[in-house]
């Protein structure tokens, strides 16, 4: 490829000559721009001859359980709030359990009052009315959540197409997502609820609440331009190059197989920094 | 009228009768429509025409609810009656009712008043404020004596 086409700030038209591209837009972006970058070479987008641009999208099934601890307040609006603890104990298969793969799960503390009010981590708001102070009191400094973080599955039905009918203000489309959690996340989500809820209760929790899935969890938007040895199988190599056109590279999420169970950006900054040295490495060769 | 007042002062008796009833007096504070919530949201109605547009039709499915099922105003009405109007309108205008609560929310739990009543307090992060306890290392002995659950990487699956 010669390089890329933008609009300027005026809206003007402008073409970027490189010797390399490099995208990193992510499992939604890149598909989208990949897509919309079609011509006589590529009528299907860009570096698409495999038809998987845009399939296999992964994001991360995730169920918010809390708990709800009776008595004297457990400060748990204070200190870090991320990940305080985090168990791998379900991480990999386990037949018996009646689905593959696995999921972690991080310990959570509660926040601030504002954000217990309007729902906090499992996003279930204190109701209002009459019941409002009463519940609010029950869940402000006395709730422990865990996050159940499961490892989606690629399914070529989970995918990024270009909308039909919606565009951006220049005109070209907007991606479409389309997604349905599989059977074998609901198992898995259904089975790791189950054990976060007697965690807490073994911890003393007299009420648990629980949202599964978390609607709003399509944090990780990963595997629509995966990585591979064969073209037909793939859309770029072990280094992100597209197998379709040499100087074309891909540091994103999107090039994952597979989604794992945890945050994906440490994993992606790895795969970025192994893609630069590559392009140092051979510059000029390319 | 100041730039930031765009309700009549019927709409505003009406917004803090709505206000107390989402979040009542408790506990010796005020409700939410007393200690002016009200007023935050009125200024969020300045600055923002779908907001505006949303609280007042909002404002006025009340009025319409309360008079076609009591006959009344609904700051005439008692706590229970009050409550089933919203209710009412909660199921036919979801989208306002939210907005409503939220709001009333937001304003409520950033007074100052009312972390002092909840015993809540607003401290820097981490390492100027929430001091923690040094970790005890003896909480993951048992941990420790596990075998490992995990697949090593260099060996097959």
């Amino acid at each position: 490829m010669r390089g890329v086409l933008y609009y300027d700030r005026d809206g003007a038209l402008r073409e970027q000559r490189a010797p390399l591209v490099v995208i990193a837009c992510n499992g939604i972006g890149t598909p989208r721009l990949l897509l919309n970058s079609r011509s006589s070479s590529f009528p299907e987008g860009l570096a698409n001859r495999s038809g998987l641009v845009g399939k296999n999208l992964m994001f991360h099934p995730f169920a918010a359980v809390g708990g709800v601890f009776p008595g004297e307040g457990i400060d748990s609006s204070s200190g870090p709030i991320g990940s305080i603890v985090f168990s791998h104990e379900f991480y990999e298969t386990d037949v018996r359990r009646g689905f593959v793969r696995g999921f972690g799960l991080q310990i959570v503390r509660q926040s601030g009052p504002l954000h217990t009010a309007l729902g906090g981590f499992t996003t279930q708001r204190v109701p209002w009315g009459d019941a409002h102070h009463r519940v609010f009191a029950e869940r402000f400094d006395h709730m422990i959540n865990i996050g159940v973080m499961g490892e989606d599955l690629p399914e070529a039905i989970n995918e990024v197409v270009l909308d039909p009918d919606l565009s951006d203000g220049h005109g070209i489309p907007a991606p479409l997502v389309r997604y349905r959690l599989s059977d074998n996340s609901v198992r898995m989500l259904d089975f790791g609820v189950a054990r976060a809820g007697q965690v807490l209760e073994a911890a003393g929790a007299t009420d648990v609440v629980v949202n599964s899935p978390l609607r709003p969890s399509g944090w990780h938007l990963l595997g629509t331009c995966r990585m591979g040895e064969h073209a037909a199988e793939s859309v770029v190599d072990c280094w992100g190059r597209a197998h379709d056109v040499d100087n074309l590279v891909i540091v994103d999420g999107s090039t994952f197989v597979t989604s794992a169970a945890v945050n994906p950006t440490t994993t992606i900054q790895a795969l970025a920094l192994r893609t630069a040295d590559y392009i140092k490495r051979t510059r000029g060769r390319a | 009228m100041s730039s930031e007042s765009v309700l009549e002062e019927s709409q505003r008796a009406l917004l803090k009768a709505v206000l107390n009833r989402i979040i009542p007096p408790h506990a010796g504070l005020p409700g939410a429509g007393d200690l002016d919530v009200g007023g935050s949201i009125e200024r969020s109605m300045a600055v923002s025409t779908h907001l505006r547009r949303l609280f007042l039709d909002g404002l006025s499915e009340i009025v319409i609810t309360s008079q076609r099922h009591n006959q009344k105003e609904f700051g005439e009405l008692d706590s229970v009656s009050q409550t089933a109007v919203l209710e009412r309108v909660e199921r036919a205008w979801p989208a306002f009712f939210l907005a409503v609560v939220e709001h009333a929310y937001r304003g409520y739990y950033t007074l100052p008043a009312v972390h002092q009543a909840i015993g809540f307090a607003s401290r820097p992060p981490q390492p100027l404020g929430h001091h923690l306890a040094p970790f005890d290392p003896v909480l993951l002995e048992k941990q420790r004596l596990r075998a490992p659950f995990w697949r090593r990487t260099d060996e097959p699956g």
